[in-house]
């Protein structure tokens, strides 16, 4: 039955119990020098290659990495990915679309070369 | 009229003058003028095959393919060596499905004179026959089985 897990997750789980502490709160991992210089320098390299993910790749190693951010880098990645497809199957269609232009373009020339050789060369 | 009209003798720069100006109204979409034209130069120079060719040219932009071939046809009747007549008539049979023939009389056209603007048509009909035959059989699906009109 589906629900079977649920039910058994449910019984396994075991209630979280805070500690109260004298300690204050650590401050938030802060990226080391060269963690933002290295970013920043793969950020901009990565974008010449493929524009967007530069910044996400950039932007993920200058903030130290944290999981919240690898999940949100994940999801933008397959945003990019799926973004990337889309260009590619407009690039496609363009392509197709250009090269039957030009099939169709070669032919109206031939045909209008022929014809004026055709009324050039006759005699009455 | 017709022994008036017998009695022209336009030089052939004249009847080229309005052959040209034919293509002209064909290309303008003014078919019926075109065809009144070529029907004219037709009577003026009966043995030519020229402006029989051109007048299925018009019935090919009209998208009477049938109508087309025919004329190419009465064409090749009064000289068969005629490249030009030959050339339109597999571009008609193409636009009428006729796919296997009509690149068999192209290939045949762009090896008999590589050089001639003819051959030339030829081999563009048949890098062209693709677009034009994937375009007739989806205008024939969306409009019953009538091909679709000239490229």
């Amino acid at each position: 039955m589906p629900n079977d897990a649920m039910i058994n997750r449910a019984q396994i789980e075991q209630p979280v119990v805070t500690v109260p502490s004298a300690l204050p709160p650590e401050p938030p991992k802060q990226p080391g020098k060269f963690s933002r210089i290295f970013g920043g320098i793969l950020g901009g390299a990565l974008n010449l290659v493929a524009p967007g993910a530069g910044t996400l790749i950039g932007g993920f190693i200058n903030r130290g990495g944290s999981s919240l951010d690898s999940m949100n880098m994940h999801a933008m990645l397959q945003q990019q990915q799926m973004h990337s497809m889309q260009m590619l199957a407009i690039q496609n269609r363009v392509q197709t679309q250009t090269q039957e232009f030009t099939t169709v373009s070669n032919l109206l020339k031939a045909r209008h070369d022929g014809e004026m050789s055709a009324v050039h060369n006759f005699k009455s | 009229m017709l022994t008036r009209l017998s009695q022209v003798r336009p030089s052939d720069a004249e009847l080229r003058v309005m052959m040209e100006a034919g293509f002209v109204l064909r290309e303008a979409g003014k078919f019926d003028e075109a065809e009144a034209l070529f029907r004219g130069v037709t009577e003026l120079i009966p043995e030519s095959d020229v402006p029989r060719v051109a007048l299925g040219t018009v019935e090919l932009q009209r998208g009477r393919f049938t109508e087309a071939q025919a004329a190419c046809e009465e064409a090749i009747r009064l000289r068969p060596e005629s490249l030009y007549a030959r050339v339109h008539r597999a571009e008609a049979m193409l636009f009428l499905r006729r796919r296997e023939e009509a690149e068999a009389e192209l290939r045949e056209i762009a090896s008999a004179d590589p050089a001639s603007p003819h051959s030339r048509t030829a081999r563009a009909l048949l890098e062209a026959a693709d677009v034009i035959c994937a375009q007739t059989a989806e205008e024939g699906a969306t409009a019953g089985t009538s091909p679709a009109a000239g490229v």
